[in-house]
């Protein structure tokens, strides 16, 4: 990132713990989070299920309060009122993973497009801005498409629809949780290839959350791994995905298919649960260094069972020091 | 060679639906060896559900089927009742998409696998195949709920292998499963295979995955078979541009052709009911002609054992 | 609205009015209706109002058996029976109907805000419900006629004051699955409020249950007010069909086998309670909510 320039996000520290279910230990989803992203820039913030990631997003939407740490947008703290909550939404908006679930099937498209605007009273010019966003959004003419009704459409269609919807508000920042998984093959590309498009023409900063680092590798600028709460690596797409160095990403890009060449890294087991976070690297139980006994003979077993490592310079691991 | 122990032919399987006559299958052939992996690759409208559900002759009741299903030697559509329950599952069991939906959510998982034991008086112990599918023992009498969807997904292999079949019907085992799980999931199913000989069909829109676990591979488009040949060839270099584009829609990682330009189609995959004109996929081919729109098209050879469905080819 | 909306409301209306009429049962309750408001609103083509009246009956015989002038005979005090059962059916369909719309908008608010409001206020509506619910209604409603009148209109309050809770459950769970919807989560991200959430997402999607709630509600509280009637309330000289079968059975009309006193008011009763329960449960159907809203 170049000097003089204010980052559009700044996560410091950031923690959401929920109580543990039935009287058990806190959950602690999201476990000291550092994280920074440019203004313009695409960072994909990959995991796999239950490593934060969502949850994360959520809080860096204001959907989710956090219990430790902070968010700063564009150099201000996020607001807490409702008030101030509302007007950081029109500046930062969320495209889910489901199309379908997430418009309200009795609503014609115009309404869905145009809801964001009635809901923070910008009646000016309404139906061009929602004819300019579902324009913006491939949905072409538009004329075509704000009188019917979400289920005339195809999946493809309808998340175009929803990101017209947060396109009309013009954000800064668009979060985007698993924008393609719900959709076929064959229309990813283009759903992605409008994702991209509206970052580069618009400025706009988009974090992807996603588990799929093919996606990554389409669309991201940066790539942020997280594992049980805490980023385990960031760097640039080509860092990462073509020379990893925290053993997780290592061992995730080894099973992607195709990664032919490198030597496939199955871990065992499942993710472990976040209310049963391990001690010391809370990759250590999994990770292939330590078990092939690699970590003992670089003399930091004790540190791998004994110390988290934090993020410095891009990966959080002690034997990549 | 010996025959095959899966040979479909000229399969169409018609639905009766409240708009009319759906055809989800119009005119597919294909054939299974023993021990071989079959990928079916195609998306939503596609029909591949549909054949799946009719191999086995469970199609919902008013369903048109016609064609030749033939499995071990058997006549699947003229076999009656009796023979054919004892078909399903004993000789070709099927893992369905979202099998962790379909599981039963107040029943243990080991009562479940009995029931497809018992059903069949299959001589298999419920808890050496849970073992058999990395599932431990003290595992066995969890319910539903308590398991991961990677666990899940392994309790419907175990149960789908209860009555010893030998071909097992995959439709998108590992679709909702992340990468890791994915794997894990992949390499379990090899190893079965390998240990019991087992044939597979395995079904995704996933082609990346396919290239690792498929021997031949076939493409669904609109109903019908669009490419058909050795997967590892044909993942290389496919022909048709439908396979083509599925092929670029998961794009290779360190690949610089993909990089920050995500490739896909215009338009959506067609619904059954309004197939378009001459070749079906041409109103979002990128190299279709005006003969491409009013000319049927059918599979033809290009190599050996490799069929493709277009003008262009 | 915009016009988009519109024209899908009234395609939506017209399209479960349709539904309606193909279905069988739908369409004899909706011939039964039919039947019954005409009669309400032809009554004054039959017989005056005054007939009602207990002079009326003056000099004419007493429960006589119908005949060419009297089509359904007369009651003990001589009134022509067929203008009560004509004029009756005005005084139930008003109590039915009034008592139904009070049920609806206390059940349909509070079950609005006990599904949608979380915490103690959440609670406390569940609360309140259940105490209705189990209140005994028969007692309750006896002491409040008795203490606030017994005129029709008050009947019908009292009715639908005690009514509305087994409603207020239902939109509860509806506004409670509503309320975790896609579409609302989505409108929260776009920064709206809890009003907008509310009006233009979740009273949408519990309309159709309500209107098939309601019309379910009509046929217990005609019957709570023949029950209530036959127990001693109303009015015996703008009496409904449960006012006259409480005459019927005073004056011993069933032993003294004076069938054309009580079996028409009866079957009008039953009649328009099932009109209305036909109906409803069809428009329970086609309003599933497991259908509605996906």
């Amino acid at each position: 990132m170049s000097e003089g320039v204010t980052p559009l996000l700044e996560v410091d520290g950031a923690g959401v713990t929920y109580h543990g279910r039935h009287g058990g230990p806190p959950v602690r989803a999201v476990d000291g989070v550092d994280l920074t992203v440019a203004p313009g820039e695409v960072l994909a913030l990959v995991g796999e299920s239950g490593c934060g990631k969502t949850t994360l997003a959520r809080a860096v939407l204001g959907l989710q309060p956090l219990s430790d740490g902070s968010i700063r947008f564009d150099g201000l703290p996020l607001p807490r009122s409702k008030a101030g909550l509302r007007s950081y939404r029109r500046k930062a908006q969320l495209v889910f993973q489901d199309p379908t679930g997430s418009i309200n099937p009795r609503q014609s498209i115009y309404e869905i497009v145009a809801e964001g605007l009635r809901i923070h009273r910008e009646r000016a010019d309404e139906g061009g801005r929602v004819a300019a966003a579902l324009t913006q959004c491939g949905l072409r003419p538009p004329e075509q498409f704000v009188h019917r009704f979400p289920h005339e459409l195809s999946g493809g269609q309808r998340q175009r629809v929803v990101i017209a919807g947060a396109m009309v508000l013009q954000p800064r920042l668009l979060v985007a949780d698993e924008p393609v998984s719900s959709l076929d093959a064959s229309v990813r590309g283009e759903i992605l290839q409008l994702l991209l498009g509206l970052s580069r023409d618009n400025g706009m900063t988009v974090l992807v959350v996603t588990h799929d680092l093919g996606l990554a590798w389409n669309i991201a600028d940066r790539v942020a791994v997280m594992y049980l709460g805490r980023i385990v690596e960031v760097g640039t797409t080509e860092q990462i995905l073509s020379m990893p160095r925290h053993p997780y990403t290592r061992a995730l890009l080894s099973v992607v298919p195709e990664q032919q060449h490198l030597k496939q890294q199955i871990l065992t087991g499942e993710a472990p649960d976040p209310a049963h976070i391990p001690v010391g690297c809370r990759f250590h139980p999994r990770c292939p260094v330590y078990q092939s006994g690699d970590a003992e003979r670089l003399g930091i077993l004790e540190a791998c069972t004994g110390t988290d490592p934090v993020l410095l310079s891009g990966v959080a691991c002690h034997a990549a020091r | 060679m010996s025959d095959p122990l899966l040979d479909v032919r000229d399969l169409h399987v018609t639905y009766r639906s409240s708009r009319g006559p759906v055809p989800a299958v119009r005119g597919v052939s294909l054939h299974v060896d023993r021990g071989e992996t079959l990928g079916l690759a195609g998306e939503s409208g596609s029909g591949k559900s549909s054949l799946i559900l009719a191999l086995l002759r469970l199609a919902p009741p008013g369903t048109k089927v016609t064609g030749s299903i033939v499995l071990a030697g058997e006549d699947v559509m003229t076999m009656r009742p009796g023979r054919l329950r004892a078909v399903r599952w004993g000789e070709a069991a099927v893992v369905f998409q979202g099998a962790q939906h379909v599981l039963n959510p107040v029943q243990r998982i080991s009562r479940q696998i009995q029931e497809a034991i018992d059903t069949h008086r299959s001589s298999n112990k419920v808890v050496d195949l849970l073992a058999q599918v990395g599932i431990p023992r003290w595992r066995a009498h969890a319910y539903p709920h308590e398991l991961s969807g990677g666990q899940k997904q392994r309790v419907m292999i175990a149960m789908a292998l209860a009555c010893d079949p030998e071909l097992l019907i995959a439709d998108e085992p590992t679709t909702a499963l992340d990468v890791m799980v994915q794997a894990q999931v992949l390499q379990l199913l090899a190893d079965l295979q390998r240990d019991r000989g087992l044939a597979m069909i395995f079904i995704t829109h996933d082609l990346s995955v396919l290239s690792t676990v498929a021997d031949r591979l076939a493409v669904m488009y609109a109903g019908r078979l669009v490419e058909t040949g050795p997967a590892r060839e044909m993942l290389r270099g496919a022909k048709h541009p439908y396979t083509k584009a599925l092929a670029a829609a998961f794009p290779t990682i360190g690949d610089h052709a993909s990089r920050l330009a995500p490739s896909g189609l215009s338009g959506d995959p067609p619904d059954p009911i309004a197939v378009p004109s001459g070749c079906p996929f041409h109103p979002r081919c990128p190299i279709a002609t005006d003969e491409c729109a009013v000319t049927p098209v059918e599979l033809a050879s290009v190599a050996s054992g490799w069929e493709v469905a277009c003008l262009k080819v | 609205m915009s016009s988009a909306a519109w024209t899908r409301r009234r395609a939506s209306a017209r399209r479960v009015w349709r539904q309606l009429r193909s279905d069988r049962t739908a369409l004899v309750g909706l011939i039964l209706l039919a039947l019954f408001v005409t009669m309400a609103l032809t009554a004054p083509l039959f017989a005056e109002r005054t007939e009602l009246q207990a002079a009326a009956g003056r000099n004419n015989p007493d429960l006589a058996a119908p005949s060419g002038k009297f089509w359904l005979g007369t009651d003990d005090i001589g009134r022509d029976v067929f203008a009560l059962v004509m004029w009756g059916a005005r005084v139930s369909l008003y109590i039915g109907l009034l008592a139904t719309v009070v049920a609806v908008v206390i059940g349909s608010v509070l079950g609005l805000i006990a599904g949608y409001s979380r915490g103690w206020i959440s609670r406390l509506m569940l609360a309140i419900d259940d105490f209705f619910l189990v209140l005994p209604f028969i007692p309750l409603a006896i002491v409040l006629a008795l203490l606030l009148g017994r005129s029709p209109t008050v009947l019908a309050l009292v009715i639908g004051g005690t009514f509305w809770a087994g409603g207020s459950r239902l939109i509860r769970a509806q506004v409670l699955s509503l309320r975790e919807r896609g579409y609302v989560e989505r409108a929260t991200a776009l920064g709206a409020s809890n009003r907008h959430i509310i009006v233009r997402h979740v009273v949408p999607g519990v309309a159709p249950l309500i209107i098939a709630n309601a019309t379910l509600i009509v046929p217990g509280a005609i019957l709570a007010e023949s029950t209530l009637a036959f127990l001693g309330l109303g009015d015996r000289f703008s009496p409904s069909w449960g006012k006259v079968l409480e005459g019927a059975q005073a004056s011993g009309a069933l032993t003294l086998n004076a069938w054309w006193y009580y079996l028409p008011p009866g079957l009008c009763i039953i009649g328009l309670v099932l009109a209305f329960t036909l109906i409803g449960n069809a428009l329970e159907r086609i309003f599933d909510p497991r259908l509605v809203g996906r």
